[in-house]
């Protein structure tokens, strides 16, 4: 060992007991001081890696580079990692490779170059981080399945008006079909009537179609995706599904939508439908025991350029003050055949969106619900 | 006469047509309403035939329309239609003096045939409170006297008794019971019982 420093008793101390590593090495690679921690970390023998070239420790895309850097280095003193420090990884004598964050220093004495290469071991650090990655994932599409779960309850609650939406349509046109039967059997079978039956017909089926169709989109499992959607489409769409349930109960639903036609927000759409759904929906049962016109307000606005706002407005019973403070709690119901989860689920998808949800009582009859949303500023569709 | 109609009340707008079309086919009279109050605004309590109601819409339900109807001394026949889910409903409505009801979608021969058999049923309602209104009619031509000895006719009462009854001479009283005969178009007393009969039954 003919490193000057080494000779220094305290150095040698230092070396020994620092938990991170260290190596010297020459302006060629040549490693010529190893610390104990090292040796450890990279799996070597003290005497397998002295005056071994230090490009046997990284990956080769680093190590084919090495020379490179070094002698640009000496040469212009640009610096990508001398003088700094950065994250990379090592190799071991195994050949597994392992995540380190590495800082080189410069050391200028009178044999030459000589550089310093501090290096900390991240495995533990890249472990953890890992495990929380996928713990958010897993997080994540526990959310997903849960809101899921909620929207299919939310339909199984509304199926007595859905199968009602759905049976008006074959009706008519069962009517129109046993009506034409009828008629073409007959001796005054009128051609042009026949016609417009059949095209009664065509329309109810479609209007059948529609409303599987809207229920399947709203039942149907999705990844959530945040993109830029259009406010009062959103809102209108589900609308016209709450008014299944609105019509079940004798309940009107009165939409007043902004006058910006492109409020665009960024959201997860059918989350955003959920939470409204969910809102209009308690809304109509506030509404179970009113005696005079039963009513559902639901209101878009643009609060400003970064806010929209959507409210729900209804005139139903209330709720005895005492126990507004545990409404947003899971499981917490008034109802015989609830559930509990709406307001739950709601408060998690807004704040997932990072917006806000409140209730206040209206200063007549009832309470409004609402949230706010982020705008999708800048983006147009 | 006028001729029977099917009047249909329900607030979903292809439901009425396709039953108009129905009707139209089997040349049924018919006319629509898309709500019971639509309904009793041009209510003609003179006009026979029979009403087809869903159960369950907006303002007015099937229900509150036959309680307003029976209110009004009405006995139009009413046949519900109604989604499964009202079925509970409906039979409570039958209880309550509905006619029949149908689950939709029904078959078509099956709601004709509730249609044809209220029809019928309304129009021998219409013929004994037609019957009925002339007894009335006969009755109030009646004097204060004649409706005293027509009283004790039908209880059964020999012209004696009646005479003895009122303080008439027996003479007087059998000019009154021929007059009563007369006016009440009765040809035996056995026919003239019958008649007011018919009269006590209803407003009891
Ligand atoms: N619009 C409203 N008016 C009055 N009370 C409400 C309203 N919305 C929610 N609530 C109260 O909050 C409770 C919880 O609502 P939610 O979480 O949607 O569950 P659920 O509807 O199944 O009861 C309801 O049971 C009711 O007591
Ligand atoms: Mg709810």
């Amino acid at each position: 060992m003919n490193y000057e420093l080494t000779s220094h008793n305290s150095f040698a101390a230092l070396l020994d007991a620092a938990v991170d590593s260290i190596i010297v090495s020459d302006s060629t690679g040549i490693m010529l001081v190893v610390n104990p921690a090292a040796t450890k970390l990279f799996g070597y023998q003290k005497k397998e890696i002295m005056g071994k070239n230090i490009k046997m420790l990284m990956p080769e895309k680093d190590n084919l580079h090495h020379d490179g850097y070094m002698k640009n280095y000496l040469e212009t003193g640009q610096r990508k990692i001398i003088g700094l420090g950065r994250e990379t990884t090592g190799v071991k004598k195994d050949h597994s490779v392992f995540p380190m964050y590495l800082s080189v220093g410069h050391i200028k004495n009178s044999d030459g170059d000589n550089f310093v290469g501090i290096i900390h071991d991240l495995t533990t650090r890249q472990q953890q981080q890992r495990q929380l990655e996928q713990h958010e994932i897993e997080i994540r599409k526990l959310q997903e399945k849960l809101a899921h779960v909620a929207r299919i309850s939310t339909l199984g609650e509304m199926v007595t008006g859905i199968a009602h939406e759905i049976n008006q349509p074959l009706t008519a046109i069962s009517t129109y079909a046993q009506g034409s039967i009828r008629m073409l059997n007959s001796k005054a079978a009128d051609t042009t009537e026949l016609l417009a039956a059949q095209q009664k017909i065509t329309g109810q089926a479609e209007r059948a179609a529609q409303v599987i169709g809207k229920i399947r989109n709203f039942a149907k499992k999705t990844n959530i995706k945040h993109q830029p959607q259009n406010c009062n489409a959103l809102i209108s769409e589900v609308a016209s599904l709450a008014e299944v349930h609105a019509k079940e109960l004798g309940v009107t639903l009165q939409l007043q939508l902004s006058e910006h036609p492109d409020l665009l927000v960024m959201v997860d759409g059918i989350q955003v439908q959920q939470v409204a759904l969910n809102l209009i929906n308690n809304a109509i049962e506030s509404m179970t025991n009113a005696q005079d016109q039963k009513q559902v307000i639901i209101r878009t606005t643009k609060l400003d350029e970064n806010t929209a706002e959507i409210s729900v407005h209804d005139n139903g019973e209330g709720l005895a003050e005492a126990l507004e403070e545990q409404m947003f709690d899971a499981f917490f119901t008034t109802k015989s055949a609830g559930l509990g989860m709406g307001l739950a689920i709601c408060q998690s998808i807004i704040a997932s969106h990072q917006g806000i949800i409140r209730f206040r009582r209206n200063p007549d009859k009832g309470c409004t619900f609402s949230f706010t949303l982020p705008t999708a500023v800048g983006i147009t569709l | 006469m006028t001729e029977p109609s099917v009047f249909i009340v329900d607030d979903d707008k292809s439901v009425r047509e396709a039953l108009l079309f129905l009707m139209k086919s089997v040349q049924l009279n018919a006319s629509a309403y898309a709500s019971a109050k639509e309904f009793l605004t041009l209510f003609d309590p003179d006009c026979p035939g029979c009403l087809v109601s869903d159960i369950r819409m907006p303002g007015m339900s099937g229900l509150e329309l036959l309680q307003e109807l029976q209110q009004r001394n009405s006995q139009l026949p009413i046949i519900f239609i109604t989604g499964h889910g009202d079925v509970p409903m409906a039979v409570g409505a039958i209880k309550n003096g509905a006619e029949d009801f149908l689950t939709k979608p029904f078959r078509d021969q099956e709601l004709l045939d509730c249609i044809n058999t209220a029809i019928d049923k309304d129009k021998q309602l219409r013929s004994k409170k037609d019957a009925k209104d002339a007894i009335i009619r006969r009755l109030s031509s009646l004097t204060n006297r004649e409706k005293q000895v027509l009283d004790k006719v039908v209880a059964g009462k020999a012209n004696k008794v009646i005479a003895a009854d009122l303080s008439l001479s027996h003479r007087t009283v059998e000019v009154h019971r021929s007059h009563v005969m007369e006016k009440m178009q009765a040809r035996s007393l056995a026919e003239l019982v019958k008649l007011i009969q018919l009269v006590k039954q209803e407003q009891n």
